[in-house]
């Protein structure tokens, strides 16, 4: 069985028995929160903001700030406070990453938080990396030839491999914690093979994300605070070409009918220039993806409204009514919105369901958003950020406290 | 007589483009009224779009097209499930989902007329020894048929005698195709199979063995999309010169088709161009505007038919690309819209948190 190594060397194609061997794979883990990996991280942060390319990426602009010693110290920080004094905070083992297929940086928070840990990581990328992914893998290669981080480059390893079973099942028979993202499809085959008796699987499966903004705050407020939602709106539904698990696909406007249909006016039209502003144009593919799912949709509803067939530098968005949320829990991406308007944000409690992820607000008090999580009571809804923040990564993730995931704790009792 | 019974009873190609133009609209009025009472996804999404059926339109272009995916992903027909004939499915792969068209039989019987039409404008009406590139196996399954399989019995019509070539591992026969062009060596034969496996399991098969033969009044009929062959560098001319090196056929005639519209095929003319036939046509969509292109430019094929009787498929966005070369002044005398087609719109690659392993290939034929 051969595979593509990507880091800590390149090689396109060697067998897995000379990747994976026991030296690796029966190493000793680095302490938790060691010094090197915190400099490995920050140095990779500066290596990214000073690459002219890397830095043309808005998300790994954003992912070198997070990557940023001071944010990782404050992170580490805030999880020690977790930790009773009794508890010592000690590694898994051998994390096994699998990597989602075209969220191209995102795999790379939980790898750096499992750094943090000190596990020993694998890391499966997908088969057809983009650009970015290349020359961040290529940036990363190029520190570890300094033998400054060589025992980083001995414990770390990406790699690729087509759909394998077998792969699969030796890497999971190895780890003691999977990290999968999603796909749900993906997440199941895996789930499916055995595995240590004490291997922790974390899940990212498939989610839905929503954008809720209070129609009459938002029609109070100036133009320059319109305009800048508007802007940061297009970070949340545009840098994955809206197919991140926390990029909005609904946008719900809520207040008197009239304050909606007053505010949903503006709010695309502010989003409308910010597309003209930005240059965004759909090119032939996503322009034919957003109509084939336009005409699905509305083929099953009744009385959908849809601002018109896609054009450029427009968001297609598609009016429904609060009693069809439901129907609509797919999305085709590019900019492809439903809408909705909501008399109270109470109304979308009993519409939430487990594939909720992350609602981003604007215009509601933190009382109201609590009261609203306390109500949905688990029932769905991992995250609430303001608008502008729903790709933001934290270690507090779907659900999951991944500091707390990716490590173990012994107990001392005197 | 009404307009499809006049556009049936006049010669396959012999109709001026306005003309005929205005008989299918007529038509096509009729179908779009029709599916509209009889099929509510079909009716929601003309509702939706506020599009109104209480007048007629004035242009073919003016009529509502669907997008042909739609047929993927959800149930759209217009008559009970009782009158339901035969279920039509569409080629996929095994993660790709496929079509799923209803007919009925006044679908069917019209099909197979409009068919028989094209078909013998080109072959002439006498059936003729027939060769079918493909394993006997595609077509065991009456009720339920793949594309592959519609299109391998719709053609089969117009031949005798017929002789599947293949096994079912896609291994040429050798031996019983020798003996079967050999006996029937005195007349013209027929032979159909999809593009790619007429050039993967015969073509190659029988240049790799060095057999030749020299089948000059032989027609060949060929379809199923070019992209395979596109990524072996084989465009249609290659394809016509060495099937002539090695089998001598000189006739040799791609169609463009799809199973959403079966029946209403587009053959390729001596020039090298894609005909309509009399009860279809083709536009061409611009995908920043949506609206119809003029000839010469490259755009989204949308194409009518008037065939569609139990599901609204009388007029369908494709996502292939094309573009209109002419109307109506073919040098191959042909009348009507003739066209070109450029390849399938690219797949999005839309990024997200999508399956790691959803990485498919698409298959043009199996």
């Amino acid at each position: 069985m051969n595979i593509t190594v990507y880091l800590p060397y390149y090689n396109a194609d060697i067998e897995l028995e000379k990747v994976l061997t026991n030296e690796f794979l029966f190493q000793k883990p680095l302490p938790t929160f060691n010094e090197l990996s915190l400099e490995f991280l920050s140095g990779l942060s500066n290596k990214i903001l000073s690459s002219k390319k890397l830095k043309s990426f808005p998300e790994l602009v954003a992912l070198a700030y997070w990557l940023r010693k001071s944010n990782m110290v404050s992170i580490i920080n805030s999880f020690k406070k977790e930790v009773p004094e009794n508890e010592i905070i000690v590694p898994r083992g051998i994390a096994f990453h699998v990597a989602p297929s075209n969220v191209d940086s995102i795999f790379l928070y939980s790898w750096a938080l499992s750094l943090l840990i000190g596990n020993t990581n694998i890391v499966r990328v997908t088969q057809n990396a983009n650009e970015q992914i290349d020359s961040l893998l290529f940036v990363i290669r190029e520190m570890f030839m300094d033998g400054k981080w060589n025992s980083l480059a001995l414990r770390n390893l990406v790699i690729t491999y087509p759909r394998e079973e077998t792969i699969n099942r030796f890497l999971s028979l190895h780890s003691d914690v999977r990290v999968l993202w999603g796909g749900d499809e993906t997440i199941n085959s895996f789930h499916i093979l055995p595995a240590k008796p004490t291997t922790k699987d974390i899940s990212f499966a498939d989610k839905f994300s929503y954008t809720v903004i209070n129609a009459s705050i938002f029609n109070n407020s100036n133009e320059e605070v319109k305009s800048d939602l508007a802007k940061q709106f297009y970070n949340d539904a545009y840098w994955f070409d809206q197919m991140a698990c926390a990029s909005p696909r609904f946008v719900l406007f809520v207040g008197e009918v009239s304050d909606c249909e007053k505010s949903s006016k503006h709010f695309w039209h502010q989003l409308e220039s910010e597309l003209v502003r930005r240059i965004k144009a759909d090119p032939i593919n996503i322009a034919m993806e957003k109509l084939v799912y336009l005409y699905e949709s509305i083929s099953i509803s009744e009385k959908a409204s849809p601002s018109g067939l896609p054009e450029q530098f427009k968001p297609t968005v598609l009016h429904v009514d609060k009693n069809e949320i439901v129907k609509f829990r797919e999305s085709c991406g590019g900019g492809f919105f439903f809408e909705c308007f909501l008399e109270n944000i109470e109304e979308l409690i009993p519409l939430v369901s487990r594939k909720d992820q992350t609602l981003a607000y604007f215009g509601f008090s933190r009382e109201e958003l609590s009261d609203f999580v306390l109500k949905v009571n688990g029932t769905g809804i991992d995250r609430v950020v303001p608008v502008g923040q729903a790709l933001n990564f934290s270690p507090s993730w779907d659900g999951y406290s991944l500091l707390n995931e990716l490590s173990k704790r012994v107990h001392i009792a005197s | 007589m009404n307009a499809i019974e006049e556009l049936f009873s006049l010669p396959e190609y012999s109709i001026d483009n306005s003309k005929k133009r205005k008989l299918l609209l007529m038509e096509l009025n009729e179908l779009t009224r029709f599916h509209y009472s009889n099929c509510q996804p079909y009716k929601n999404i003309l509702n939706n779009l506020r599009v109104t059926t209480e007048n007629a339109f004035d242009n073919i272009e003016d009529v509502p097209y669907l997008p042909v995916r739609l047929f993927k992903t959800q149930k759209i027909q217009s008559i009970p499930d009782s009158e339901v004939l035969k279920v039509l499915t569409s080629s996929g792969t095994t993660n790709q989902q496929v079509s799923h068209i209803a007919l009925n039989r006044e679908t069917s019987l019209l099909q197979v007329k409009a068919l028989a039409s094209i078909i013998t404008s080109y072959i002439g009406n006498k059936r003729l020894p027939m060769i079918i590139i493909d394993t006997d196996a595609t077509i065991k399954n009456k009720s339920s048929m793949s594309a592959r399989g519609a299109g391998l019995v719709g053609l089969s019509n117009f031949g005798r005698n017929h002789f599947f070539a293949l096994d079912e591992n896609m291994d040429l026969k050798v031996d019983e195709f020798i003996n079967y062009i050999d006996k029937n060596k005195n007349e013209p034969m027929l032979i159909f199979g999809f593009t790619f496996m007429v050039w993967q399991y015969l073509y190659k098969k029988l240049k790799d063995s060095g057999i030749k033969a020299n089948l000059s009044s032989t027609i060949l009929i060929h379809s199923g999309g070019w992209k395979k062959l596109l990524d072996q560098a084989v465009s249609n001319d290659k394809f016509k010169s060495e099937l002539f090196e090695q089998l001598g056929i000189k006739k040799i005639y791609n169609f463009y088709g799809m199973v959403e519209q079966v029946g209403s095929i587009f053959m390729e003319c001596e020039e090298g161009y894609l005909h309509t036939p009399n009860f279809a046509e083709v536009l061409i969509r611009d995908y920043i505007t949506w609206k119809t292109l003029p000839t010469g430019e490259t755009g989204i094929i949308q194409t009518l038919s008037i065939l569609a009787k139990s599901y609204p498929g009388h007029s369908l966005l494709t996502e292939d690309l094309g573009t209109i070369v002419g109307i109506d002044n073919c040098k191959c005398g042909r009348k009507g819209t003739y066209f070109t087609v450029n390849g399938r719109v690219p797949k999005a690659e839309l990024r997200g948190c999508s399956d790691t392993h959803a990485e498919t290939v698409l298959n043009s034929v199996r």
